[in-house]
């Protein structure tokens, strides 16, 4: 008995030793200094964020905000891991999937619904006169996706017209140049070319699935960030009714200085989104088949056969309704 | 606060101490060390952005690439450390900026406008400003670049830099390195005290035990095996005590030897002339009862004092020197034991003596058992007040038992504090040299008491 309990107390402080050298091992570290990396991209959908990001909703202890002007450039630091959230269409996320990132959805912001529109000189009316002509398009982002529909709608491919790669930014002044004859482009920007002259000839209402805009995270970041992610979009669904409200708020100076358009043009602008609110988001992304898998589901299909895709994405879960749970009602 | 008493918890105790300590001061000097260097990364790193900046934003301004240079500057802001960075030129109009809100705006109406003096200097000077804010919270850049092919064309990129993320990072890892310090020092600490344990703690708890046994006429145990201090003082010990017992046995055995030379003396020479006296005191009393009764009645006296003088003087020597104990044994010393219990104290006293015992035992340890047992049966005959006793003496599994029974009250110890006679103290000397025990017990209304001398290690 006496040995017994001499073999046991012994054990114990050798078992105790042990698990202390394991513990200073792996002792996790607290990354107590990170920030939450969010590129909100400049889209009108996404300036609720920004704005109150510029309140202290989202304080900048706690947030980091990546101005990055356009959505490729966007997936690209999602991708190398130089953001962790971002916003981006639902062809980016299908792209992303396809290249192996691990992320997840996590909330629909809105669908386009003419925000996103084919624009063209005025002497250029439908479609089929793209014939021949030089397409300014954002070749990585959802531009390719719309000027391919568009084009197979009017019984037309890639071939039948002349692709100029341009970024969103580019695209005002090589149009101004005369270096394009057409442009894909998104509100604001599309407002702006409508302006000076050119007319839209094919929008997102015609496409046979929605363009819509989604908040995607890092998987690090679900992991590591949650309460963050569940801050963010908490700040998203308060801000959306402030920013759309038609009049002025705190911030919209702000706003109109990154849009570069003014109180109006941007108010316009907002009516062509149409913002998913966050029953419709449960909608989407809950259940044992969410609608939102269902519609990349055939977003996939058809960006594999206009070649935009090479192959489907892996099979593994990207959408993650966890944090809008936490913050919904 | 309770201070550990064993030297083992002592010195792990001290060891975690002082571990305790180098940790605290070793947190402080990484804390320092990693802020120091992480700062002078982040002053290299500003310098650097600041330098390609204002060169790559010369090339594009000179090009007109607005919407390139705005790209640079969204890229610049990809730095964690980054608070806000502005280009401007002198009318302090921000053309671009890390974040999109700011462009457009006078950068007198921007966190920045207090760094616009110092953005106003270098362009002035044309060469790059590093430099602190003046409550060294925020790291100002101004790298100026001439904006077009004329040299009053003058811009800046206007860099702030925040550290404070930077020391809640150095917080944290230098937090992060003391705990796993912390955690490697209590695993030692535990290892350490484990190792005590083994080659001190219990080694000196066995040698405690070899001591303490001494007193207690218990066995000893074996001396610590090994080449260490500790065995070298336990074998050391073991040596004294067994020259100790040596030196006590030879002491009894000269003191025995010296009582039994008294008691023969006694024997031979004054109980014999006594015995004379007395028998010539007989006579006389025959004589002097023929002549007058009263001279008779005086002999008579005189007689019987002389025969208590014998009786008493015999005792007395039988009690110095038991006789025959070397050369008629033990169980004859303690028959005359026995004859002297039921004389003197009127309590019958049966006796049982195994030969095989008279075999092992040697005259001296005889003598040393049979004072023992002598002390056993007086004290019980003087304090216990028995109707009945019995002593039987038998070897057990090759030692040798003697046992006293009887049926009076039952043995007594002194009160603590106070001394024990003179007899029990000669009786555990006794029990001591002859490396025996002392067991005393009840049974049956009885009292028992047995002494064992073991004679093999078993």
């Amino acid at each position: 008995m006496k040995l017994a309990e001499h073999f046991v107390k012994r054990l114990v402080v050798l078992s105790g030793a042990l698990a202390l050298v394991l513990t200073a091992f792996w002792l996790p570290r607290q990354d107590k200094g990170r920030r939450l990396r969010v590129s909100p991209g400049l889209w009108p959908g996404a300036e609720a964020i920004v704005v109150a990001h510029a309140r202290g909703m989202l304080p900048a202890a706690e947030f980091q905000f990546i101005e990055l002007p356009w959505s490729s450039a966007a997936m690209r630091a999602l991708g190398n891991g130089a953001a962790d959230v971002a916003v981006v269409t639902l062809d980016a996320v299908l792209r992303m999937r396809e290249a192996g990132q691990d992320l997840r959805v996590l909330m629909v912001l809105d669908e386009s619904t003419g925000a996103d529109a084919i624009l063209a000189r005025e002497d250029i009316a439908t479609v089929k006169a793209l014939q021949g002509r030089r397409v300014g398009v954002d070749i990585r982002g959802v531009g390719a996706w719309i000027l391919m529909s568009a084009l197979e709608g009017a019984g037309m491919t890639m071939n039948d017209v002349r692709a100029v790669p341009l970024t969103h930014p580019e695209m005002e002044q090589a149009f101004a140049d005369g270096l394009v004859d057409a442009v894909v482009a998104s509100e604001p920007l599309a407002g702006r070319l409508r302006s000076n002259g050119m007319r839209a000839i094919f929008d997102s209402r015609q496409l046979p699935l929605p363009v819509m805009r989604v908040m995607v995270a890092s998987q690090d970041a679900c992991d590591h960030a949650g309460g963050q992610l569940a801050a963010l979009l908490k700040a998203q669904i308060e801000m959306v009714p402030v920013v759309r409200s038609g009049s002025r708020f705190s911030g919209l100076e702000l706003v109109l200085r990154r849009e570069k358009t003014g109180a109006a043009a941007f108010y316009d602008a907002l009516k062509l989104w149409t913002p998913v609110d966050p029953a419709a988001n449960r909608d989407l992304l809950t259940g044992d088949t969410p609608r939102l898998g269902v519609m990349a589901e055939k977003l996939c299909d058809q960006m594999l056969r206009m070649g935009l895709l090479q192959a489907r994405p892996p099979d593994q879960e990207w959408i993650d309704p966890t944090f809008l749970e936490e913050v919904l009602p | 606060m309770r201070v550990p008493q064993s030297i083992q918890k002592k010195i792990s105790g001290i060891v975690l101490l002082f571990g305790c300590l180098t940790i605290l001061l070793n947190h402080a000097r990484t804390q320092k060390w990693l802020a120091d260097q992480r700062l002078a990364r982040l002053e290299e790193e500003a310098a650097d952005t600041g330098s390609r900046l204002s060169g790559v934003l010369q090339h594009l301004s000179r090009r007109q690439q607005e919407r390139a240079a705005e790209l640079e500057m969204a890229y610049a802001s990809l730095s964690k450390d980054v608070e806000i960075g502005v280009v401007c030129g002198r009318d302090g109009l921000i053309r671009c900026s890390t974040q999109l809100q700011w462009r457009g705006l006078s950068v007198s109406d921007t966190p920045l406008a207090v760094e616009w003096r110092r953005a106003l200097d270098a362009m002035e000077r044309m060469t790059t400003v590093l430099t602190w804010n003046e409550d060294k919270t925020k790291y100002i850049v101004a790298a100026p670049f001439f904006e077009g092919y004329d040299t009053s064309g003058r811009a800046v990129v206007l860099l702030r830099y925040d550290p404070a993320l930077l020391f809640m990072q150095v917080r944290d890892e230098a937090w992060h390195e003391s705990v796993r310090h912390a955690c490697f020092l209590l695993a030692l600490t535990l290892l350490l005290w484990f190792a005590l344990d083994e080659v001190v703690g219990r080694r000196v708890r066995e040698l405690v035990r070899q001591v303490g046994a001494v007193g207690t006429s218990g066995r000893e145990g074996l001396p610590l095996r090994g080449k260490d201090e500790l065995s070298v003082i336990s074998r050391e010990f073991d040596g004294a005590i067994q020259r100790l017992t040596a030196a006590e046995k030879l002491a009894l055995n000269a003191a025995e030897q010296e009582r039994r030379r008294i008691g023969g003396d006694l024997h031979d020479d004054l109980c014999q002339r006594l015995s004379a006296t007395k028998m010539k005191t007989e006579v006389m009393l025959n004589l002097a009862a023929r002549g007058g009764a009263e001279a008779a009645e005086l002999a008579r006296e005189v007689v019987s004092e002389l025969q208590e003088a014998v009786t008493a003087a015999r005792a007395m020597a039988h009690g110095l020197s038991p006789t025959g104990l070397d050369s008629l044994g033990l169980s004859h010393a303690l028959a005359k034991l026995s004859q002297f219990t039921r004389t003197s104290f009127q309590v019958p006293c049966a006796v049982e003596v195994d030969e095989r015992v008279e075999e092992v035992l040697g005259v001296s340890e005889r003598e040393l058992l049979f004072r023992v047992t002598q002390e056993l049966v007086v004290n019980a005959c003087k304090h216990s007040r028995p109707t009945s006793m019995s002593i039987n003496s038998s070897l057990e599994n090759g030692d040798v038992v003697l046992t006293v029974i009887h049926d009076g009250t039952p043995f007594q110890e002194p009160p603590a504090g106070r001394e024990a006679g003179m007899g029990l103290v000669l009786m555990r000397q006794r029990l001591h040299a002859l490396r025996a025990t002392l067991e005393r017990t009840e049974e049956s209304g009885f009292v028992i008491s047995i002494v064992r001398i073991r004679r093999h290690n078993s």
